[in-house]
């Protein structure tokens, strides 16, 4: 089957890489690009983070440095706790020798856009605000693209506050130009998506298990996570949930995800509820659906398809890989 | 003597018609371009606008569309339709032919960062509308900023407001925009209320620009007939302001206006203050100034400006 072309914007960060992995692995996309922003931590060291994963992963593109800061919002923290201090999970690599491509991240996306011909595709894992820059600065762009999915937005409860989800609360401006653009198909993978595509805490284990380079970095991120979440006082059990890589497997395989049509909104005024994404169940605005959202998702379809990818890096190890 | 290069963004408009004619006939400003912005009417209308006004003056300046609403804001049909009519030229229009030219094959941003790019010097940026152009360009062009020596902006106010009671039309109707252009960095120039509703031409001072004389002034004059009964009238003002060629004006000659600087943040939230301007007058938060403030504006010398701009357009 031909392989789809797919921009990567992405702020690696834990589940970026584990979305990228599938992204890579899966074999269903020509990736055209990677674009970075800052998020889980800053523009420089999601950038260099992109670059060791592409050599990492084996993807042969160009990586496009984008936005230093959200759009409209100042002094926002980064994920430190959820992603270690450079991102991922404290894993030191050796500085990465591939270089950047010489414009900013919407340029790129733009002249991918014009070569694909209508058929490119995005995958957003980050905050929004390289996307939102690329539509403000090319109006054009969204009858450009075939579809993006973004890995943003909470239809239900939140992570960062009650009600709304780290990366459309980090750059809710930039989710609201998303949103509004007029893309003609916008898949939304809110956080009730991840959540229903929860891993069983046995299964995020097998994460660990995996020879290789890919394994032992993947082995440091699952016990990161595990660890931080112990200190949290969470239970061994607790289910692990991968935001990003639940957004990359309906990517590669949308008959996971049953998606309905609704209209959202991002609210970017509010102090209690800056950030939430407000979906319009009952069509009390009036106003044609923007986003395709997932509705329900093939939980054991995703789980196969994670460790499919994953274990096409490595030989899995049975439960003692110590490379 | 050298000029200044000047990228001008507009939502023509009445009175942005004489800020482009101020910035196209002064020896002081080498004019670059011209992109538009939706604003006084849609961005269909304020660009068809720009066109007509530059081929009445037999402008050779490309021209490019931009923003159809704001970043955030729903667009608000005819922010000035009281002031500047349904069509935006008070009605008049349709007096001017069709143009000839037509706006370049590319977006207001991407011609603004070319002529930018190009430019050997400095530049400096003049709007007379909504500010989402311009907050795109330096969202875009981060290696841009240091290019750009200042943003000279009509719009927002240190007290007052027109479209709400605090908050002047351009700023309200791109709040998002104009915070990003205030907090990028770049020197802000803003022309507010504060000045611009003492830059008014008076009946008497109507008629003596209309001593001008020519094709192209007497169609501008004579846009300001319909346009100044609303502030007359309606506003019971001594005169019609004409706030878009302040901007220009102070590039030209900074002596004719008096600058204050203060620390200025945009409303975003406020319920009845969205997209008022927010002037650290007191200087209680402890931050340096971004923004030059236009406080007042030699009426006499401004209107002597906008004379001598409508002389340069002879009928050859």
């Amino acid at each position: 089957m031909e392989k789809r072309p797919l921009i990567i914007d992405c702020d690696p960060g834990i589940d970026d890489a584990q979305a990228i992995m599938m992204l890579a692995a899966s074999g269903a996309f020509d990736i055209m690009g990677i674009t970075t922003l800052d998020g889980s931590c800053s523009l420089q060291q999601t950038s260099v983070n992109a670059l060791f994963l592409s050599e990492l992963y084996g993807i042969r593109t160009e990586t496009a440095i984008g936005a230093s800061r959200p759009m409209v919002r100042s002094g926002m923290p980064y994920a430190e706790e959820t992603n270690g201090s450079n991102g991922l999970a404290g894993y030191s690599y050796e500085r990465p020798e591939m270089s950047l491509y010489g414009g900013l991240a919407w340029e790129l996306v733009y002249r991918r856009a014009l070569e694909a011909d209508g058929n490119l595709e995005i995958i957003a894992l980050g905050p929004l605000t390289n996307i939102a820059t690329a539509v403000l600065k090319y109006p054009a762009l969204t009858e450009m693209i075939k579809q993006i999915v973004i890995a943003s937005g909470s239809s239900r409860a939140g992570n960062i506050t009650p009600y709304a989800e780290f990366n459309s609360f980090r750059d809710p401006h930039a989710m609201s130009v998303v949103l509004d653009a007029g893309f003609k198909r916008l898949v939304m993978v809110d956080l009730e998506a991840s959540r229903k595509a929860f891993m069983y805490a046995d299964e995020a284990v097998r994460m660990g298990e995996y020879y290789g380079r890919v394994g032992k970095l993947f082995r440091r991120m699952i016990n990161y996570n595990r660890d931080k979440a112990r200190e949290n006082g969470e239970r061994d059990d607790t289910p692990y949930y991968s935001h990003a890589s639940v957004a990359a497997a309906i990517a590669v395989n949308p008959e996971l995800a049953r998606l309905k049509p609704y209209y959202a909104l991002c609210e970017t005024q509010s102090t209690l509820t800056m950030g939430q994404t407000v979906i319009d169940w009952h069509d009390r605005f009036n106003h044609r659906p923007n986003v395709a959202l997932v509705d329900s998702i093939d939980r054991d379809g995703y789980i196969k398809l994670f460790f499919d990818c994953l274990s096409s890096y490595s030989e899995k190890d049975g439960g003692n890989a110590n490379e | 003597m050298s000029s200044i290069p000047v990228l001008l963004d507009v939502d023509t408009g009445v009175d942005d018609a004489f800020a482009i004619a101020l910035a196209a006939s002064t020896p002081y400003i080498k004019l670059l371009c011209i992109t538009t912005c939706f604003g006084n009417g849609t961005l269909e209308q304020s660009s068809l606008n720009t066109l007509k006004i530059a081929e009445l003056l037999k402008l050779d300046v490309p021209v490019a569309a931009g923003a159809r609403k704001g970043i955030i804001s729903p667009l608000r049909r005819g922010l000035g339709r009281e002031a500047h009519g349904d069509d935006g030229l008070a009605g008049r229009a349709g007096k001017l032919p069709y143009p000839r030219r037509s706006l370049l094959d590319m977006g207001a941003v991407e011609l603004m960062a070319g002529m930018i790019g190009s430019c050997p010097d400095n530049v400096i940026i003049a709007s007379t509308g909504p500010l989402t152009n311009i907050a795109t360009l330096l969202l875009a062009h981060p290696e841009l900023h240091d290019r750009i020596d200042g943003i000279a902006i009509s719009g927002g106010a240190v007290f007052g407001g027109n479209l709400l009671p605090t908050a002047e039309g351009n700023f309200a109707a791109d709040p998002e925009a104009a915070q990003i252009v205030l907090t990028s960095g770049v020197k802000v120039l803003m022309c507010g209320l504060d000045a611009t509703e003492k830059a008014y031409a008076t009946f008497e001072d109507r008629e003596r620009l209309r001593l001008a004389g020519t094709r192209a002034s007497d169609f501008l004059c004579d846009t300001l007939r319909e346009y100044a009964e609303y502030y007359e009238n309606t506003m019971l003002m001594d005169g019609c302001p004409i706030p878009d060629a302040v901007p220009i004006a102070w590039i030209i000659n900074p002596s004719i206006i008096k600058g204050t600087p203060y620390y200025v943040e945009v409303d975003l939230n406020g319920k009845y203050t969205r997209g008022s301007t927010i002037a650290d007058t007191l200087g209680v938060r402890d931050r340096r100034p971004n923004v030059i403030a236009a406080t007042d504006i030699d009426r006499r010398a401004y209107l002597k400006m906008l004379f001598d701009a409508l002389t340069y357009y002879t009928d050859r």
